[in-house]
């Protein structure tokens, strides 16, 4: 009797465990959209403090992709700098953005890309954001260092 | 014209079908844990037309900066555009966030996040665009309030439909429309989004005042910090006749939002100025953090201005002596090597509106820095320094306070859901003044003179929380010294001076001694302190209700009613000593007389809740129900939480067959009383922490005498065994 209930709990209960959204713990799929119409894709989702999230979203013909990395270390300097040497050019330093970070075009991959490396405490975070296809250079960058700049105050802000 | 705005009045009409749908979509999956009736708890939080509002109808800070740039600039820098995304309140509120549930945190949003508390996106998975964490405070969240509910705070307001202008009839156009329209009707702009009540203190009340709610912490109610009531409390508002000094009406928005010269083009300035939106006063943490060096510097200009503390090292002691000398510079006294001093510094709070320091004092940090150096420059004597890694000297004389949890620990990053207790509160409210002593003796080979330097030093946050956001390893966060006092005392003969222009008079040095005293517990010491004043000030009345002021509660009545009469007679009408007059007739058994003072007391100040509880516990004892009711619910609409007023209305309305309100009543008293056996959890806090325990024992002096010597003090041997 008492397996008969636990069984028919499980089957209950399993239904809604396949539907539960998937979640990153840093930022909401709306947060990421520009539109509320986007929809928005959580690729691969972050379980805890610590690891990635993946969120690809089309607006009109652009793609975007927008991956979030958290890794909670000793020794966050070194990471913070290893992670910045992946900056290609353009590094601007954000005040107001966890308890350092900076700004900067990703080393040359085969998409445009933006992203932002930075620190609250002793972890450290990574926001990378691509677009393609490719079109003109400055208008993609005002965009992706908008997005960017904007996932990496909800990250850092989820952070402390 | 017309037509533009009834285009917008239909598209106002299409704004309720999308919210209806947006309130459809939230509540889907919306955590009620508080009641389905009550979506905003555990905040006071209310919204015109219910459901939720979608984040966008506020419109963005942008839009209203098109027209009103000095105040968008200013506002930008300020601490209510972040309010919620600053790091030393995200620490905070993430820990609710992660230990108790997202829900939990609709308390503190309610002030810190209002639109995300409004749109329903506090909730588990919420979907809700996040993108306004950015403004805090924005614009459209102060200028949509369309009422108040009491002045509990916790968020009390009602907030409606964000709208920049009405049409002809008043009513209001929701959402964004184009700025012609609003150059062309300025009126009606100015009617959507202004209300008299933003000019009140009742308004900041909403968010400057804030209790812990059994929903909250499952416990009981435990006030969390008062300054609306503080203010109602203090000579500036003109509603309390009993503070100790007299000032002009003053409310929050004359000290925090003072008329500033615009810089930048404001179609709300007037004569080239505006209120301003910059909201200086004592949060120097988060512009620091931003690095807005503007705000920064107009707070730590505002923490300097105003003549907001008065420091006077008051007094020396000599050890072996009982005779004070005092006060120091208006009277003779002789120095030696090998003396050992008490200095009596006394500290005003003597033109704050509130407490010094307000609201979250767990997090901030103010205290006295105490040091005598010889005229060679060696440090004499040094209480409240920093440490190398910033933290303050733990038997620094601070004004702090220290909550405790159940178990009797410290609850550090202000979980105030966690709070039972308070071990000790070192505030000075308005108005009122406080003593510290410092001992130290003065070197056999000293090199006269001796130079004695207070202040009163701000850091906001304390060290340790700092270091709890950001890590150990971040730059020095500012200590800015609000006020000071300098003595140079001569080894050997000194004579009087000629006090310096900041200095209070000697009437009022004495006085303000008394008023710690008063607060220290030392009446006899209160009461010579107060008989100075009369010798200085015959003519002062309130000297003389000072003296009675000490006797009640010293138990000395027929002096007590001897210094009233004497007050009484200088100024016959003063509801200050006819209060207390009133206080003596009802021990003396004189109802009729108590009633007739108490009566002036509230024509003179209707707002006055201790004159009107006063009032109501005599008509409930002279058995006239009807009258004492209406006492007491005025003094719910002073105080909504004044427990004699739930007491007693619960009984009276039980009489009068009022069920339902007396239980009401009943129910509020029970979570709202103190509970006494929360306080033995502070013992254990107070047992692992001796700096703590001292500074909780209202008369206790800092003891500086080199180590070897300290055991020599019988004072603080004293205070030691009081800490055990």
């Amino acid at each position: 009797m008492k397996c008969a209930m636990i069984l028919l709990l499980v089957t209950l209960l399993f239904p809604l465990s396949v539907k539960a959204e998937s979640q990153c713990p840093w930022i909401n799929k709306a947060t990421v959209a520009d539109s509320q119409d986007t929809s928005v894709k959580l690729e691969t989702q972050a379980t805890g403090d610590e690891g990635s999230c993946l969120f690809r979203y089309q607006e009109g013909k652009d793609v975007y992709q927008l991956h979030i990395t958290v890794r909670n270390v000793t020794n966050s300097a070194s990471l913070l700098m290893l992670y910045e040497s992946q900056c290609a050019s353009g590094v601007t330093r954000l005040s107001g953005v966890g308890n350092e970070a900076v700004l900067c075009r990703a080393k040359p991959r085969l998409l445009y890309a933006v992203q932002v490396v930075g620190r609250v405490r002793n972890q450290v975070f990574v926001v990378y954001v691509s677009e393609e296809p490719a079109k003109d250079e400055s208008e993609m960058r005002m965009s992706l260092q908008e997005k960017a700049t904007i996932a990496a105050k909800q990250v850092a802000g989820n952070l402390f | 014209m017309l037509l533009d705005l009834a285009a917008f009045s239909q598209e106002s009409g299409k704004q309720d079908t999308s919210r209806a749908y947006y309130t459809g979509k939230i509540q889907e999956t919306y955590n009620y844990r508080f009641g389905k009736d009550e979506p905003f708890a555990p905040s006071d939080a209310q919204l015109q037309g219910g459901g939720f509002i979608q984040p966008g109808a506020f419109p963005d800070a942008s839009y209203c900066a098109h027209c009103h740039q000095e105040a968008y600039h200013l506002w930008r820098q300020a601490l209510h555009s972040n309010s919620f995304r600053e790091p030393f309140y995200r620490t905070s509120v993430n820990l609710l966030n992660k230990t108790k549930g997202i829900e939990f945190s609709r308390h503190c949003d309610s002030c810190h996040n209002p639109i995300g508390v409004l749109s329903g996106a506090l909730t588990e998975n919420s979907q809700v665009d996040r993108k306004f964490d950015d403004n805090g405070v924005t614009c459209m969240v102060c200028h949509s309030i369309q009422g108040l509910n009491s002045t509990s705070g916790n968020g009390g307001y009602i907030m409606g439909v964000p709208a920049v202008i009405t049409d002809a009839q008043g009513n209001r156009i929701p959402g964004e429309v184009p700025y012609k329209e609003i150059m062309d009707h300025t009126d009606r702009h100015i009617r959507a989004v202004m209300q008299d009540f933003y000019r009140t203190p009742r308004f900041c009340a909403a968010c400057h005042k804030a209790n812990l709610p059994e929903s909250l912490n499952h416990f009981k109610f435990v006030s969390a910090f008062t300054t609306y009531d503080e203010w109602q409390n203090s000579k500036f508002s003109h509603q309390n006749p009993l503070t100790f000094y007299k000032g002009d009406f003053k409310t929050c928005q004359d000290c925090h939002m003072p008329r500033v010269q615009i810089t930048l083009p404001d179609y709300g300035a007037k004569n080239g100025t505006l209120a301003s939106h910059s909201w200086a006063a004592g949060n120097t943490g988060v512009p620091f953090y931003y690095g807005f060096d503007g705000q920064l510097e107009k707070t730590i200009r505002f923490l300097q201005s105003g003549n907001y503390l008065n420091v006077d090292i008051f007094a020396l002691k000599k050890a072996d002596s009982e005779k004070l000398i005092a006060p120091l510079g208006s009277v003779p006294f002789r120095l030696a090597p090998k003396d050992v001093l008490d200095a009596y510094v006394v500290i005003q709070n003597k033109n704050i509106g509130h407490s010094f320091i307000p609201e979250v004092r767990d997090l901030y940090q103010a205290w006295v820095e105490f040091q005598v150096k010889d005229a060679s420059g060696r440090l004499i004597a040094h209480s409240g320094f920093l440490n190398p890694d910033g933290t303050l000297d733990p038997l620094a004389h601070s004004f702090t306070n220290r909550p405790v949890d159940e178990n009797g620990e410290f609850v550090d990053n202000h979980q105030v859901q966690l709070i039972h207790s308070v071990a000790y509160d070192n505030t000075i409210q308005s108005g009122r003044s406080t003593l510290i002593r410092y001992r130290f003796e003065v070197p056999v080979d000293v090199q006269g003179p001796i130079t004695i330097t207070v202040q009163v030093n701000y850091r906001h946050y304390r060290q340790s929380y700092i270091n709890n956001v950001l890590g150990k390893t971040h730059p020095a966060y500012p200590v800015v010294e609000i006020a000071s006092c300098t003595r140079v005392l001569a080894i050997g003969e000194n004579h009087p001076v000629p006090p310096r222009p900041d200095d209070n008079p000697d009437w009022m040095r004495w006085n303000n001694l008394g008023i710690a005293y008063l607060d220290e517990l030392q009446y006899a010491d209160a009461v010579d302190a107060f008989d100075e004043v009369v010798k200085l000030r015959p003519d002062y009345a309130d000297a003389y209700t000072n003296i009675t002021v000490v006797e009640i509660p010293w138990e000395k009545y027929g002096s007590a009613w001897d210094s009233v009469q004497r007050a009484l007679s200088l100024s016959p009408n003063d509801a200050r000593a006819l209060y207390y007059a009133a206080l003596l007739e009802k021990r003396a058994g004189h109802p009729q007389a108590e009633l007739a003072d108490l009566q002036e007391v509230v024509r003179q100040y209707p707002q006055s809740r201790d004159a009107r509880r006063e009032l109501g516990v005599a008509y409930y004892r002279m058995g006239d129900d009807k009258q004492a009711v209406e006492q007491f619910e005025a003094l719910q609409g002073i105080d909504p939480d004044d427990l004699a007023a739930h007491y007693n209305l619960a009984i009276l309305y039980h009489r009068m067959g009022m069920t339902k309100q007396a239980e009401a009543q009943q129910a509020l008293f029970v979570t709202e009383k103190i509970n006494s056996t929360a306080r033995t959890l502070s013992f254990s806090y107070l047992h692992e922490n001796p700096g703590a325990a001292m500074e909780s024992i209202p008369w206790h002096l800092h003891n500086l005498l080199p180590a070897g010597d300290k055991n020599n003090s019988a004072e603080e041997a004293k205070a030691q065994e009081g800490s055990q």
